[in-house]
């Protein structure tokens, strides 16, 4: 399976890619906001997001709602991994269509979980 | 009107009819023009003190009324300060964790390490066929019991380094509170300017008022506890619940 992190901050990303390949996922590729992931997800056939929402350029509710629009990646399983813990953000991203929402501090369990949770949903 | 033009205009009469009088030797209308001039000097002086007195005040008013320099002050530096302390307190609680893990992590690795070399002396003592059969015996028992330490040894270690894997999400979660304190010396710079332009520019003392509230929806950042009083969910599991509320 074939995913693209997306944080601006390097260390984020490189935590998330540890515990990924910890659960065997171990083909990852890395953008640090919205504007560089989304060329990637149009021309890289990529299988799964797991985004940030707070980044400078495009942000991750942007790049939800831009995946969504997309036709030829609108099925694509998002997971929203962010310090934003507003209710009306958790439904906003909910309404925008997001496959799991996870809130930092995180641990490597509750990845494990809403990984397993998205792709038992997703099949 | 400044000082120049009313001492050019009706002193010039008054010192002309000094000199006059004075060359006259007529002491008395001297004096009584003398202290006309001066009298008149006093009253450009309280003239120009009070002109300056009302502009103080513009400028004082000018300070008060402006909403974003006394929100810097009052607000602002303190939402600053407890920001700065949540970072220190974050990158405290980083340092710990690794730190705790690190010094747990490598007693288990040297007990390792010892064992290995031991096994290790007891094996090529084997190979060399220098061991009687009660050695043998004796080593077998160890070398059951030491595989079945470094099973768990080695999960504890691997546990140990997620953990410290883990610890580093303070470097994120720092940064973007640390974004918004810059913003916040920003806007501090941004009023300062305007402050300036007060002083320096009377009558012109409104500045533009800043949005106080992010929308709902606007990233905001890790929510600091005693700073930002916005109403988030309690945790993951609130996160949990409500999207299922919502059939997640």
């Amino acid at each position: 399976m074939k995913i693209l992190i997306v944080d601006d901050f390097s260390t984020m990303r490189r935590i998330i890619k540890n515990l990924l390949r910890d659960l065997g996922l171990n083909n990852t590729s890395e953008a640090d906001d919205g504007n560089t992931a989304l060329p990637m997800l149009q021309n890289g056939s990529f299988d799964f997001l797991v985004t940030d929402w707070n980044m400078p350029g495009m942000t991750g509710i942007d790049l939800l709602k831009a995946v969504r629009a997309d036709e030829n990646l609108s099925n694509m399983p998002v997971l929203l991994v962010t310090a934003e813990q507003k209710r009306e953000q958790i439904i906003e991203a909910a309404q925008a269509g997001v496959n799991g929402y996870i809130i930092k501090p995180f641990t490597a369990q509750t990845l494990k979980e809403k990984l397993d949770k998205i792709f038992e949903r997703v099949g | 009107m400044s000082c120049e033009n009313i001492l050019s205009e009706d002193s010039l009469s008054l010192a002309k009819s000094l000199v006059k009088n004075i060359q006259q030797k007529n002491q008395e209308k001297a004096d009584q023009i003398l202290n006309q001039l001066t009298q008149k000097d006093d009253s450009i002086l309280l003239q120009e003190i009070g002109k300056l007195t009302r502009d103080l005040h513009t400028a004082l008013n000018g300070f008060s009324i402006d909403s974003r320099i006394s929100g810097v002050a009052e607000q602002d530096f303190s939402d600053a300060r407890e920001r700065l302390h949540y970072v220190i307190s974050l990158t405290d609680q980083a340092a710990n964790t690794t730190l705790n893990s690190v010094e747990e992590a490598v007693p288990l690795c040297d007990q390792m390490h010892s064992r290995v070399t031991e096994i290790k002396a007891s094996w090529e003592k084997f190979l060399s066929r220098d061991m009687c059969a009660e050695e043998f015996r004796k080593f077998s028992r160890q070398l059951e019991s030491y595989l079945q330490g470094w099973e768990g040894d080695v999960v504890s270690v691997k546990q140990r380094l997620n953990e410290i894997l883990l610890a580093q999400d303070f470097q994120d979660l720092t940064g973007q509170v640390l974004h918004r304190v810059i913003e916040l010396v920003e806007n501090l710079e941004a009023s300062l300017v305007g402050l300036i332009k007060v002083a320096g520019k009377k009558g012109n003392t409104a500045l533009q008022q800043k949005g106080e509230n992010i929308p709902d929806i606007e990233a905001a950042g890790p929510k600091v506890p005693g700073v930002d009083k916005w109403k988030t969910v309690s945790g993951q599991d609130e996160v949990d619940d409500l999207l299922s509320s919502l059939g997640f």
